[in-house]
């Protein structure tokens, strides 16, 4: 583990039991995460990028999902097999999170600045003027106007992407180590998400956080991200740089995903031609077929690939490059 | 350009909803102006674009032309005859001609109904009516061909909803909406709500059925890039108001709006070169509240390049080049 | 429905079992009962439960069979029980789905309307009732029914509400559909679910309605069986014969428990099925 890195996950696995059967819904999930960078994990629903995020922090309901193996590295000890409190001490303090829907996410009872104070005063035992003054100046960090006033609003009174520039200061007032963003702007307008994403930014690379940005949407970590891990049905079916995974990508799903979204820097060039599109569906995550989940809808699937999970092959470079794909393993 | 061109004409279309309040005694305090005055022609076998943010105003209009919302003033032309003039038995029987496609694939079917029945129904609505002439297996035959048509196997035609993918849902949706023949389709976000891989499957089945059944589209999305594939022509909405209109390719070359811009240069694009290089227009602040009332430009408050006039009066939508419209006080003297 | 796995869970099944059972009890009584029901036999009055007289449980104040008139006073019960709640169901349900539907002012005073008959505790408004149109057991539905219209309006107006704002409804009006068609055909099978619900819960309560009209001799009037009746001939000799009150009250418990038990159950099963759809 090179001294840069602070979060190691190994090998990670949840499952869910539902009436249908067991849904692995991670299946084995390995990333590093170095200090101060921002990683993106894309996916479709149901890739597992989700859960995955949840597993690191444990917040996976128990019943009906569970974790069942594999290791989350940070700090040199393993979260899944510490005891709950010290890893509930962690929540909010060294590891932060922000969800999709900042209503539901901010309590609708309690001013904004209780919101925010009450994290302060937990993990940095502040006295409540301290912690009142800090709330403030968090407020106007992120471009609420007024705040002084606004402070004390509640959140229904806030529009959604305040809410959700809130959500981002409370999550960074704590000077975390890792932000880990779950499809932050997804349910926000475009020219509200370029005002959260700046945001983000530009206050973890103030402050060095690492960032573990999830989405779907590749146009949102082209921008913000310096490494990508393409989930697939519960597993990373490719990792690279974000250049690297733009402009050569090796996985045929992330090639395929790459050619079908509408590109709008080619407006008006598209005359009759149709977009790319990948053939079939996603799988069900339940009793999912031997081999590789992507091979019922890829073009260039080998026998091998509905035989055998590919193991993954690494490439040289200066970023972890590494693919799960046949057409680069060595059949044995 | 003949006047037969053109299919749907929109004259300064107006939907405010009402704000009551009080318990007992409700009273109203005012209004929301979701579509505040919107004009536009759609030309047959065009595909035009309605694109704006959340609160614009893009789907009360698309609700508000297909008579589905009513309207507070303004005209919706189809062929030539205002569609709310019409008695409600003219209007049934106009509907056949434009069909609608919803945003989500989940609560757009019934259900408690069989695919098969799902697509039938207009067709068996109509044929009570006396409006459509098929005989039962007439229609049964029409409809497993549309489910061929939009990619779905007759065999499902006796499935329930909830054993259909999003995306399968959404080609029922589809099947329904052409069974009646339309020559109009207004879709309300039909990809918005699906996964980025099934996104670009259900964009090429409507172009191609676009092509073989001539088909008029009103497209209503706000994302922009897939606006920009799919439809020849583009309004961008704000706040109830077009801000401008133009050719796909030319709205993305040469925006003229600064809302435009500044919603073209938000979107993030999947090529991570160009985004380093990229300068954004980031806006300040939220929309404003469609509850007051103006008669300044909608956009002034956020307005990069706001001048004084802008918030005292509001611009017209004016054209400055072929096809190309833009309501702003910058491009004033230049028509 | 095809393709739906009921799988009854315990509580629902409980509540069947219980309800057969008076079923077949009822089944059996227009064929076959040990005693004439409304046969007196001043011989052998307030005897007690036993296996050798036949009376197994016991004979009441005029000497008739206490599980005769139970068995033939559940028919008349569940028959006025049921047919009371459906009438009321079925008024009740076209009120509220009207009222939800059209909303506005119908739907005010529609549902004002569904409010006042609301305001009355149900066994008062009963009897009410009962004293306008008199004492005879036609009247008890009729009593019944119209307690219960508030109940369905208001739970199928809710159900209207929720589900009007689902596309598939503006669907249907771009499909040509009239609110008539929309409201049958659309609408009015996917409230189903709470509906059955609260018919199930509604007959509980509708059976203890009955039992209390007869109790007071608002209801079913001797010498016809009710529970309610046999309760009430049993208040003067309860003390030394308790058999004449405890089985009837017994019978009651056990049928209002079966139906409660049941729409406990199908509520369990059927919702969670419905928001797992999709």
């Amino acid at each position: 583990m090179s001294d840069d890195t602070i979060l190691r996950v190994e090998g990670l696995m949840t499952q869910f039991k539902t009436d249908y059967g067991i849904v692995k819904a991670v299946d084995g999930v390995s990333f590093d995460l170095r200090r101060g960078e921002t990683l993106g994990i894309v996916g479709e629903s149901g890739s597992g990028k989700s859960v995955t995020n949840l597993s690191i922090m444990r917040l996976i309901q128990s019943p009906p999902g569970k974790t069942v193996g594999g290791k989350v590295i940070y700090d040199g000890r393993d979260l899944l097999s510490l005891p709950e409190e010290e890893v509930r001490l962690m929540r909010g303090k060294n590891i932060s999170m922000i969800f999709q829907d900042p209503l539901t996410s901010l309590n609708p009872v309690l001013t904004i600045s209780l919101q925010i104070t009450e994290a302060l005063q937990l993990h940095h035992h502040m006295g409540k003027r301290e912690a009142k003054a800090k709330a403030v100046e968090m407020l106007k960090l992120i471009g609420i106007p007024d705040a002084e006033r606004r402070a004390n609003d509640y959140p229904h009174e806030f529009s959604g992407g305040m809410r959700q520039r809130v959500m981002v200061a409370i999550a960074l007032s704590c000077n975390p180590d890792i932000l880990i963003a779950d499809e932050p702007t997804t349910a926000l307008d475009v020219t509200i998400q370029a005002q959260i994403l700046d945001l983000i930014k530009n206050l973890s690379s103030e402050r060095h956080t690492s960032v573990i940005m999830i989405t779907h949407d590749l146009g949102v970590v082209a921008g913000m991200c310096e490494s990508i891990c393409v989930m697939y049905a519960g597993k990373i079916v490719e990792r690279a740089s974000v250049d690297d995974l733009f402009y050569d990508p090796k996985h045929p799903y992330t090639r395929g995903l790459l050619d079908s979204i509408p590109r709008l820097d080619k407006a008006g060039a598209y005359g009759d031609e149709r977009l790319y599109s990948i053939p079939g569906i996603p799988p069900s995550l339940v009793n999912l077929p031997e081999g590789c989940p992507f091979a019922p809808r890829c073009s260039k699937a080998k026998d091998i690939c509905t035989k055998a999970y590919p193991p993954e092959t690494k490439f040289d470079g200066e970023r972890p490059r590494s693919v799960s794909c046949w057409l680069y393993a060595e059949e044995k | 350009m003949a006047a037969t061109d053109t299919l749907l004409s929109v004259r300064d279309l107006k939907v405010y909803f009402p704000i009551n309040k009080g318990i007992i005694a409700r009273r109203r305090v005012g209004w929301v102006r979701a579509v505040d005055g919107v004009s536009f022609d759609i030309k047959r076998g065009e595909s035009l674009g309605l694109v704006g943010e959340s609160g614009c105003g893009k789907s009360t209009t698309a609700m508000a032309i297909a008579q589905l919302q009513k309207a507070t003033s303004g005209q919706v032309l189809f062929e030539g005859r205002d569609l709310s003039k019409l008695s409600p038995a003219e209007l049934r029987r106009a509907r056949t001609d434009f069909q609608l496609v919803f945003q989500d694939p989940y609560s757009s079917l019934d259900p408690r109904m069989r695919a098969g029945d799902i697509i039938a129904e207009p067709l068996r609505i109509y044929k009570r009516a006396g409006v459509v002439d098929m005989s039962d297996e007439e229609i049964v035959k029409k409809t497993e061909t549309l489910m061929e048509r939009c990619g779905l196997s007759p065999t499902f035609a006796g499935r329930y909803p909830h054993e259909f993918s999003g995306g399968q849902r959404q080609r029922i949706c589809i099947a329904r909406a052409l069974s009646l023949n339309p020559k109009l389709v207004i879709a309300d976000e039909p990809v918005s709500a699906l996964d980025v891989s099934i996104q670009s499957q259900i964009l090429n089945l409507l172009k191609d059925l676009q092509k073989d059944f001539d088909l008029t589209f009103l497209f209503i999305a706000h994302d922009l890039a897939v606006i920009e594939y799919f439809c020849t022509r583009i309004a961008v909405m704000y706040l109830g108001h077009i801000m401008e209109t133009a050719d796909s390719g030319t709205l993305y070359k040469e925006p003229l709006h600064p809302y435009t811009r500044a919603l073209l240069s938000a979107v993030p694009l999947p090529d991570p070169k160009k985004e380093r290089s990229r300068r954004r227009i980031i806006l300040k602040g939220d929309v404003p509240s469609p509850s007051v009332e103006r008669h300044n430009c909608p956009f002034f408050e956020r307005c990069p390049e706001a001048t004084e006039r802008c918030g005292k009066e509001a611009p017209q939508l004016r054209a400055v080049a072929a096809g190309h419209e833009v309501a702003c006080f910058l491009y004033e003297g230049r028509e | 429905m095809a393709g739906k796995k009921l799988k009854l869970n315990a509580i629902a099944t409980t509540g069947i079992i219980i309800i057969a059972f008076y079923l077949v009890g009822i089944i059996v009584s227009f064929f076959w009962v040990p005693f004439d029901p409304v046969d007196m036999d001043t011989d052998h009055i307030l005897e007690g439960p036993s296996f050798a007289t036949g009376h197994i449980m016991g004979t009441d104040e005029f000497g008739r069979d206490v599980f005769s008139r139970i068995m033939a006073g559940s028919s008349i019960s569940l028959v006025i029980s049921l047919a009371g709640t459906a009438l009321g169901g079925i008024l009740g349900t076209l009120l509220g789905i009207w009222a939800g539907y059209l909303g506005g002012a119908w739907d005010h005073w529609m549902m004002r309307f569904a409010d006042i008959l609301f305001s009355f505790p149900s066994l008062l408004l009963s009897i009410f009732i009962m004293a306008i149109l008199g004492e005879h057991t036609l009247n008890v539905v009729i009593a019944i029914a119209i307690v219960y219209i508030p109940q369905f309006a208001r739970i199928s107006r809710g159900a209207i509400l929720q589900i009007k704002q689902e596309e598939f409804v503006r669907a249907a009006r771009s499909n040509g559909a009239t609110s008539h068609y929309i409201l049958y055909k659309h609408l009015l099978p996917n409230i189903v679910v709470p509906l059955i619900v609260q018919v199930s819960l509604s007959l509980s309560v509708a059976i203890l309605l009955e039992s209390s009209l007869s109790f007071l001799g608002l209801g079913v009037q001797p010498p016809a069986p009710s529970w309610g009746n046999m309760l009430s001939g049993a208040r003067k000799v309860m003390a030394i014969a308790p058999w004449t009150a405890v089985y009837p009250g017994l019978a009651i418990v056990f049928l209002v428990l079966g139906f409660n038990l049941l729409g406990d159950g199908l509520r369990d099963i059927l919702d969670p099925r419905l928001r797992n759809v999709g």
